[in-house]
């Protein structure tokens, strides 16, 4: 499963007072730890402030020490655009997180998507807010690769978020979830991503729970996962459940991930 | 340590950079056969880090599928560049037995080196292995064992070869076999690592 590393996010408050000191050490330190556990892309968020004057500052210093695809993780058009004339490198490797079904997204980002032929997250989200059935995010999914499709978008590049919702908000907000996944993934054949979180909200031990929704959500075939690279347990589980589900031949990671002593019991 | 890239790649089992590598070697004239030696030397690594426990047994048996894998692209032009084979040896697991991993990396490593191997594959007879090396007339029979059980087995195998009047010279291999082993099934060779068997026959077939 792809990795797309979350630490460096204006709304964790420690790393928002390191952008807003510009603290270039620690954060291309917070990078590459994250490149060496694991992460696949780095996710770079910096809506809490001056976004997109951070944005191209923090595009900036981190691929001063890694060339790992950056994940543009913003509501902004201006900041988006911002951080893609930033990028050094190949620009078309760039992930955009996000756009939705919300006029104003479809408007402003799709275009950028479009012009750097860059793969997209897209929401399954519009001007309605979040729908409450996995019936309608599979519509709002159809329209979207519908809009994409009529662009001569190639749809490989797609990663439709389905958005998790707290479980201890309705218990049945993981399973509404798992239909997502499998319809989205059977009729649409696109590739799916989370952010985990969400589900263990203003619940008690979070973390257990993140690591068995990941889990369960790994079952249902999710492609890629936004979530905390340096929490070891859930690295663990990422790299076992990759093992045990056919997607590691002959064990090869998760064997070369416990002699390098990253998985923990 | 290993110093050339192809060896490194496949003891890391970088499936990819093994394909290429041999690719790439091909296209700049290398022999096929020196390619093959490259791949044995990182094979032989990766069966001694699994000896000491550092791998464990998918890494060794991937370790053997990106061997096999390759030898399709250079089996065929091995043959064409030293139009002839070394000889041939007849390979099998003795009777009682059926574990053919070892035997199968050793008769990688064999082709690999340029013998026709004829193999028998697993719980062999006596009439079998009579009747293959008759026929093919093999300077040398290896037999693999895993069991201790099949160490009767493995020594009535050997007195009934005898007993036929052949002279073949007989290398057993396994896991648990010394020279303890050996001398009471009465073969001529013991080998632990499937390299060793390799050696052994290039000593034989000189």
């Amino acid at each position: 499963m792809l990795i797309i590393g979350e630490k460096l996010n204006s709304s964790i408050p420690s790393v928002r007072q390191l952008i807003n000191d510009k603290d270039a050490p620690a954060i291309q330190d917070l990078a590459l730890r994250q490149v060496a556990a694991g992460a696949d892309y780095l996710d770079l968020n910096t809506a809490q402030g001056d976004e997109v004057v951070n944005m191209e500052w923090l595009v900036r210093i981190v691929q001063e020490v890694t060339d790992k695809p950056l994940c543009i993780d913003s509501t902004s058009a201006a900041a988006i655009k911002k951080a893609l004339e930033t990028v050094k490198g190949d620009k078309s490797n760039v992930l955009i997180n996000s756009i939705s079904l919300e006029k104003k997204r479809i408007d402003e980002v799709l275009p950028l998507v479009l012009e750097y032929k860059c793969p997209v997250v897209g929401l399954t989200l519009d001007d309605n807010g979040i729908p409450k059935t996995a019936e309608e995010r599979m519509v709002l999914s159809e329209r979207l690769v519908e809009i994409l499709t009529k662009n001569n978008y190639d749809l490989a590049n797609l990663y439709i978020d389905p958005l998790v919702l707290p479980q201890a908000v309705s218990h049945n907000n993981a399973t509404m979830f798992f239909q997502c996944l499998t319809d989205i993934k059977r009729i649409l054949k696109v590739k799916i991503v989370s952010g985990l979180s969400n589900i263990s909200f203003n619940s008690p031990k979070r973390k257990i729970v993140n690591r068995h929704f990941l889990t369960l959500c790994m079952a249902f075939d999710m492609d890629a996962a936004i979530l905390d690279p340096l929490d070891r347990k859930i690295m663990t589980s990422v790299i076992t459940n990759d093992f045990l589900l056919g997607k590691d031949r002959f064990g090869k990671k998760f064997l070369k991930a416990f002699r390098s002593e990253l998985l923990e019991d | 340590m290993l110093t050339d890239a192809l060896s490194i790649a496949i003891a890391e089992l970088e499936e990819q950079q093994v394909a290429d590598l041999i690719k790439e070697r091909l296209d700049s004239g290398v022999s096929p056969l020196e390619i093959v030696n490259s791949l044995q030397q990182g094979m032989a690594e990766a069966g001694g880090k699994f000896e000491t426990g550092e791998y464990f047994l998918g890494e060794l048996i991937m370790c053997g599928e990106i061997m096999q894998d390759s030898m399709v692209i250079l089996e065929p032009l091995l043959s064409g560049s030293n139009a002839e084979y070394k000889g041939n040896i007849v390979m099998g697991t003795v009777k009682g037995d059926i574990h053919d991993l070892g035997k199968n990396i050793v008769v990688m490593l064999l082709k690999g080196s340029g013998y026709n191997v004829i193999d028998l594959g697993v719980d062999v007879s006596k009439e079998k292995f009579i009747e293959a090396i008759k026929e093919s007339k093999a300077p040398l029979v290896g037999m693999s064992v895993l069991l201790t059980g099949c160490q009767e087995s493995m020594k009535e195998i050997i007195e009934g070869i005898r007993a036929a009047g052949l002279t073949t010279k007989v290398l057993i291999g396994g896991n648990y076999i010394d020279q303890v082993v050996k001398d009471y099934v009465g073969a001529d060779y013991s080998a632990q690592a499937a390299t060793d068997g390799v050696k052994i026959a290039d000593e034989i077939f000189a």
